[in-house]
This record gives C-alpha cells, structure tokens and sequence, in this order.
C-alpha cells in the first residue's frame, strides 16, 4: 500500500517535470531573435541591411586591433609592406615571407560568408516583408535588394580573389536538417554564375542617376565592381562598357563622374579631402565607414592605436618614394607620399609605421606639423573605389585593347593631379603595351598605397613572381636563411591556404594546392 | 549545452547543441583518525587522495576543436590537453640538420672542434656506422633550418615543419591530489598543520614565454640570456635570439618548450596555540583565553619555474596557462582568543 502510493507520487513528480520542461527549458538568448519573429516592418529591413554592412565593414576594419583584412589580404602580402621586426608576430611572418599555413587566423573565411548569410536572408525575406508593412515602399526595397545583391557580389569576389575555388550558398540556412557542407565551386564558375549575375541584378534595380550616399553601394559602386570582376577575368572590352557606366552615374556630391579629365578627380590642393571627407569629394565612389565616437578604435595598422604595430611599410618603396621627401633637396613634387605616410618622425632611422592617408593633414606637410592633433577620436574612411583607381584600371583595359593613346591620357589624369610630370608618348616607359601595363602598375602602386589594392594588382596581371621575388630574395637573406629562392610557387602561393577550422568544419572541403591538407 | 562546429559557408559558425558529452570520472578517498589520545596528548590525522579523468567522450559531428590558442578538444581525449610541437632542441651546426632517408637523424662527425668535411661534404655518422646515403635536411615554410635554428619534432615525416606536426605536448589537469592535516594536543598546546598537492599536471609557462622574448627590450629573462645559442658549436637551448622570429622558431603558444610539470607539496597552513590556564582568565573575569600564531602557505616544494603552480582558471576548456597570476600570499600572524 505504502509502495504503491510512492510510486504513485514519483509518477506524478515525473509528470509534472516533464510538462514543465518545455517552458522551464526553452529559453530564448536575450540579445537574438529568431527569424519568424523578424522581416515583420521596415525598421527590420534597415536594420537588417545595416547588419549585412556592419560585417562587411568589421571583416576590412577588423574587430580586433591589427586584424584589418582590407590589408592582410589585399596588401601585406606585397611590396608595399613587411613587418616590423620587433614586434611581429609568428602570423605576420607567415604573410611577409610567403610562408601561409593552414592555422594563420586570416585564413579564415568564415566573416565573408557570415555577410553571404546576411545577404541570403534579405534576399529572401525583404521582398515578403513588403507584403506585410506598406511604409516599405517599392523603390526602398528595390534599393535594398540591389545593396544586397551588389554586397554579396563583393563577398564572393574577396572569396575568389583570396581562396580561389569557393563554396557557393545563395540561400539561407535555416535549419541544421539541410545540407551544410558543400563542395566548392571552380573559381571561373563562381565569376560566372555568381558574383557577375549578382552585380547585373544589383545594376537592374538601382535607380539611374541618383546621388548616392558614398558609405552605401550605389549605382557608381556597382559599375566599379563589376569593371574591377570584368578586369579579374581579363575581359577588357566589357570592363570598359562598365567604366563607361561609371562615368554616366553621379557621384555623392550629385554631380556627373563624367571621366573627362583630371578635373572629375579631387584637386591637388585638396587631395586629402576624398579620404577624410568622402561625401564632400567628386571622387569617392565607395568608402567604408569608420566612427570613433561609435565604433571604437579602428586600430588597423595603417591607422592611429596606441600600441606598437606589427607591420611597418617595407623599407624598399619607403626608401625610393618616402625617404626622399624628407630633405628639401631631395624632395619631389609628388603630391602623395608626404600625405600618406609621416616621413619626418624618427629622422634618419624612421620606424616607417606612422600611415596617415586617412588623416586629415596639410597639404604640404612638414616636419613640424606631421601628425593632426586627437588623431585617435577621426573617423577612418577606406576607400573600396574611388574615380583615380577607376582611371588606372581604365588604363590598363585600354592598353590591354591596344589603344594607347587612351591608355596613356588616363594615366597622365592621375599623375597630373599627383603634381608629377606627365608622360610623353615616347617615353620609352609607356611607349609600347608591355611598358605601359608596368608603367600603369606602378602608378597604382603609389597612388593607391595603403587602399587594399596592389596584391590583387600583382595577382591580376600576373606580376607576383616578377615583383616580389627580388623582395622575397632580400627579406630571406635579412632573416639569415641559408638560401634565398624568392617567392617559391607562385602558382599556389598566390591563394591562400583555407583554415584548418574551416576544414574541420566541412567534410567536402580541400585544401588548395601547396598547402598541407 | 555546447557550440557545435558548423559549417562556415552557411554563414554561422557555430550552433549551440545538446550533443557534446564531457565524462569526468575519479573517486576520492579519505581517511581519518585518532592514533593517539591519552588525557594530556592527543594525535589526529586526517588525510584525503583525489583522482580525476576529464575526457571527451563526444563531440558533434566529430568536428575537433582548437580551443583559445594552446588547447585542442578532441573525441577521445583528455580535457586540457596542450596541442604544438615538440622542441628537440636547437641545431648545433648547420650541418647538423641531416637525416637519413627514413628521416632519422645522424650523428655529425667532428674534427678539431669543426664539422668534418669530406669532398666538400660533411661526415656522418648512423648507429655508430660510417653513413654514405643520401643526406635530407628539414625545413620550415619560409626555408632550411640551420645551426640556432630549433629543432623539432616530426609527426607527418615529410621534412617540412608544419601544422600537420603538432601532438598533444602535455595535460593540465592532474593525476591525483593529496591532502594531509595534522592536530597535535600536549596540555594546553596544539598544533595542526596541513599539507596540500598536486600531482601530474602540466602548466603552460606563459609568463616565461613573454619573459624570454619580450618585444623591445632585448632577451629578458637569465634562462634566455645565459642557454641561447650563439654561434656555431654551441648546444643551446633557445634558438639565435637575432633571428628568432625566422623559419617557425619562436612556435608562440605552442612550444613544448613551455610546458612544465606543476606538481607541487605545499605546506598550506599551520597554527600553534596556547590555551592560558584558566585560573589566571578568571582572575581578569575572562573564561577563557588562547594565543595562537598561525601561518599559511608557508613552504613549496615544486619544480615549477613560475610564481606558483596552483591557479584557477574560469573557463573549464583552456586550463593551466599561467600568464604570470599573482601567486598565493604567504601569511603570519599572532592573535589572542577571548572567551566571556
């Protein structure tokens, strides 16, 4: 009797628990919601677009210091950088000495598809959101989709750019029962049937000849990228039609890019305008936005922190176009390295990591004046495109096509605004395609120093053995290695090797050649 | 609960799941007693032993995992494990990087202090035998290592150091630990006294590690200055410090190197005290009074070169890295006990 009634009570015990657990476990994080309860209004779609910015902008800014993968995976890799001795660290060594492994942390691609699966979730959700909230108009959700379409395109061309052969997900992942690992996909096929079909759509729902707000992909931006995918992929003619486009979309100052002369380009005097004022600037076509006040410390390497950097400018380029501006004697009328770096601090043995391209200093700056006061509280703007870039890749695709002549009046815009002497048809530096495509390279090289370019610049024409063996050379010597072979295996060393994380995580994953499996 | 790792491609990384299992399995056993206890002399003891296994029995998907910068959780394996490479130490010579084809290593012939060179080629010796096959050199992604260069470990013997070389360097948690209290009465006197340890554990010496390469300051700690290698000929224990950021020397974080036993015995506490004869506390209208002196932590024995071998960590994943935590104080003190 006794037994039975025990039994009786831890029966209903049981039961009671078991009814309780659903509402007793199902807890919901505080700082999540989940996807059913959200794309209800406008304000969700905002935010949701912003969200797919903010990891975009966290994946180039970095979201630690010294993380920015702008410059690890556009830049240190090349001419432009090397590290500090003192203080770098075993992954920097990796990068500057062609030496990548598999555990390198930005061999991690893991925040790009983070920003895909924003993507993914807004192309799938705005237009259903339209349905529900009638303040979400047609052309709000047109521009929105367009962003997003056009961001997603990004994504994929950094995947491409960095890794080669991607995994492609144009959906959401929504539940753990569908499929989460994937193969990759061929990297031509991904240009193909993802990023340039995604730029296209992105291009069909942007309003034609609206003023852009330059920290948003507008029409401009579209037309860069896809020029920029066009140029990846060596077919000239359609990155001209694109630049082309370019030049007949408005700038955020709302006038015409036009692409006429070196007067569509920032002045001179105000050269330093398109970086620290990039709405104000009939250049900019697309920058990052970077706010102290809101972000926090941008703390890149090429930007204020208060710490010790870990990559320094390489001492190659700093001593053939840096050093020299420090002496008036030996000083150019180049317009660009004085305000792009502070060449005046450290004297004769610079530490070479003082960058202020995105700092707002004189024009002509001296010793006296190098560094602009409470320079940790400015915003930090990185260009992903502006009209110069523009001109330069227009170069290249021109001479690429033969024509010369054209080629040559593009390269001269920007080095006469640079305030350098412009180039004679007969110099035997752009006097035939081969010269001009150097000539044209090391333009860019220069002018945009620090902007996340000159690797995929070296990658894109094939000039990565060619330009950094000699730098590979000086640097193995440097470190007392008994050998110095350069830059071994370019063929494979130009990607990079994909995380071991990223592998653990996807059983359908290879790693790329050259790099331990 | 337990981050699963997810595919990165579909834009998450990781999702919390059910399915992780950590077994913790140990026993502990205590014994305690009174050996001794007449009316003026009285002896307890009591002391306590405490094994403990922390595995992994389960991950999601299998998928392992790296966990901070030094760990790796794995199925089947033992929570606290230190994943890198193993130091073997530091070439002697240039020379001495040479292996036979089965990637073992040989013995570098010397004369009159110097490698000896035959035909422009370096001697060698295997099992004591005149070696005359091909010689393989090892080298690190950024190129061949060399006389100062460190020498390590080889897990997938392919000549190239890399991450496919990394093991399981050392555990943090410990194989058992010990506790023994004493209490000792003689009249009015007692004494007790408690000795604690640990036994079997490993401790990531992070502080030595940022001792030994500090960033500008030159070589920082008297272990760096005094066992690096300097020049050809030298067996050193630390690579060339000019050169030590070249081909994989410094393995931050990951270098067997730094990891050292934390075994330790500790005396931990121990009070003396004297209880005043209670016809004397009367007299000042007081019941009862003691004095007693007490210390703890007063005595280590430990082989460990850190502060101090026991510290807490927060996260039950990333044990045993000591980055230099303020040890226990050592304390003293006298104190009077008044009863009313």
């Amino acid at each position: 009797m006794m037994m039975k009634k025990i039994i009786a009570m831890s029966a209903l015990g049981a039961a009671l628990l078991l009814g309780g657990c659903k509402k007793f476990l199902d807890e919901r994080p505080f700082n999540q919601v989940p996807l059913a309860d959200f794309y209800k209004n406008r304000y969700d779609v905002e935010a949701a677009v912003a969200g797919m910015y903010s990891g975009f902008q966290q994946e180039m800014v970095g979201k630690d210091q010294y993380t920015e993968k702008y410059m690890y995976w556009g830049e240190y890799r090349s001419d432009n950088f090397d590290r500090f001795l003192i203080y770098t660290k075993d992954f920097v060594d990796e990068v500057v000495l062609n030496s990548l492994t598999p555990t390198n942390q930005f061999s991690d691609w893991t925040g790009l598809y983070s920003v895909i699966g924003r993507a993914n979730n807004n192309i799938k959700y705005i237009p259903l959101t339209a349905t529900l909230d009638p303040l979400l108009t047609p052309a709000m959700v047109n521009s929105y989709l367009s962003q997003t379409y056009a961001l997603r395109g990004m994504s994929y061309f950094y995947l491409v750019r960095v890794w080669g052969d991607a995994v492609v997900r144009l959906e959401p992942y929504e539940s753990l029962d569908a499929v989460a690992d994937e193969p990759r996909v061929a990297k031509d096929k991904v240009i193909n049937e993802v990023i340039i079909p995604d730029l296209q759509k992105a291009y069909d729902l942007v309003k034609k000849g609206d003023k852009p707000v330059v920290f948003n992909i507008g029409e401009a931006a579209i037309c860069a990228t896809m020029a920029d995918v066009y140029m990846w992929k060596k077919d000239y003619p359609n990155a001209i039609k694109w630049i082309k486009l370019l030049f007949a979309a408005k700038g955020p100052t709302g006038a015409l890019y036009t692409g006429a002369s070196e007067l569509n380009l920032q002045p001179s005097a105000t050269w330093k305008n398109m970086f620290t004022a990039p709405a104000s600037s009939m250049e900019s076509i697309w920058s990052i936005h970077w706010d102290y006040q809101k972000n926090g410390c941008a703390c890149m390497q090429t930007s204020w922190t208060s710490n010790n950097k870990q990559i320094s400018i390489d001492e190659g380029i700093y001593g053939t176009w840096f050093q020299p501006q420090v002496a008036v004697a030996t000083r150019t009328t180049d317009i660009r390295p004085r305000q792009t770096a502070d060449v005046f601090f450290g004297g004769t043995k610079p530490n070479r990591d003082r960058f202020v391209k995105w700092y707002p200093t004189a024009a002509n700056p001296i010793a006296a004046d190098p560094w602009p006061a409470s320079n940790q509280l400015l915003p930090v703007y990185l260009t992903m495109y502006r009209l110069g870039d523009i001109y330069l890749l227009y170069a290249e695709a021109l001479n690429a096509t033969g024509d010369l002549p054209n080629a040559l009046k593009y390269l001269n815009y920007v080095r006469k605004r640079a305030v350098v002497p412009e180039y004679l048809p007969t110099d035997p530096l752009v006097s035939n395609q081969i010269a001009m495509e150097n000539a044209i390279l090391n333009e860019r090289q220069l002018e945009l120093f620090g902007e996340g370019k000159r690797w995929f610049d070296l990658v894109r024409t094939n000039h990565v053995k060619a330009v950094m063996d000699p730098i590979l050379k000086r640097r193995q010597t440097a470190a007392g290695n008994i050998s110095a072979p350069g830059f071994l295996n370019p063929e494979h060393k130009v990607y990079w090797p994909l995380h071991r994380n990223v592998l653990n995580s996807n059983a359908k994953l290879n790693q790329n050649p050259g790099y331990t499996d | 609960m337990y981050p699963r790792e997810l595919a990165k491609e579909t834009g998450y990384s990781t999702v919390l799941v059910n399915v992780g299992t950590i077994q913790s399995k140990g026993f502990e056993f205590v014994a305690t007693g009174t050996p001794i206890a007449t009316k003026n002399f009285e002896w307890s003891i009591m002391g306590n032993i405490t094994f403990e296994r922390g595995k992994v029995k389960k991950l999601a998907g299998g998928i392992p995992l790296f966990v901070g910068n030094k760990w790796y959780v794995e199925e089947g394996g033992k929570i606290g494990n230190f994943y890198g490479w193993k130091n073997l130490g530091v070439y002697q010579w240039n020379e001495s990087n040479a292996y036979d084809e089965n990637w073992k290593k040989l013995t570098l012939v010397l004369e009159n202090g110097q490698p000896k060179i035959e035909n422009g080629k370096a001697v060698y010796t295997s099992n004591g035998q005149p070696y005359t096959g091909n010689v393989l050199s090892k080298s690190a992604p950024d190129g061949k290592l060399k006389g100062g260069d460190a020498e390590w470990e080889e897990v997938k013997a392919d000549g190239v150091i890399d991450d496919e070389d990394r093991q399981i360097l050392g555990n943090a948690t410990p194989d058992f630990y010990l506790g023994v209290t004493n209490n000792f009465r003689y009249k009015n006197i007692a004494l007790s006294f408690t000795f604690n340890g640990s036994f079997g554990g490993e401790v990531y010496n992070s502080l030595l590690q940022t001792q030994n390469n500090p960033s500008n300051t030159g070589a920082g700690s008297p272990d760096m200055v005094y066992n690096s290698w300097r020049k050809p000929g030298d067996i050193a224990k630390y690579p060339y410090y000019i050169e030590k950021n070249n081909r994989g020397n410094l393995k931050t974080n990951q270098n067997s190197l730094y990891v050292e036993d934390a075994s330790f015995f500790r005396l931990s506490s121990a009070r003396l005290s004297y209880q005043l004869n209670e016809k004397w506390s009367k007299t000042v209208g007081l019941r009862r009074i003691t004095t007693y002196v007490y210390g703890s932590n007063l005595l280590t024995w430990t082989n460990y070169r850190g502060y101090d071998p026991e510290f807490s960590t927060n996260n039950p994943l990333t044990p045993g890295d000591d980055v230099g935590k303020y040890p226990r104080r050592r304390e003293f003190g006298l104190g009077i006990n008044v009863n009313f």
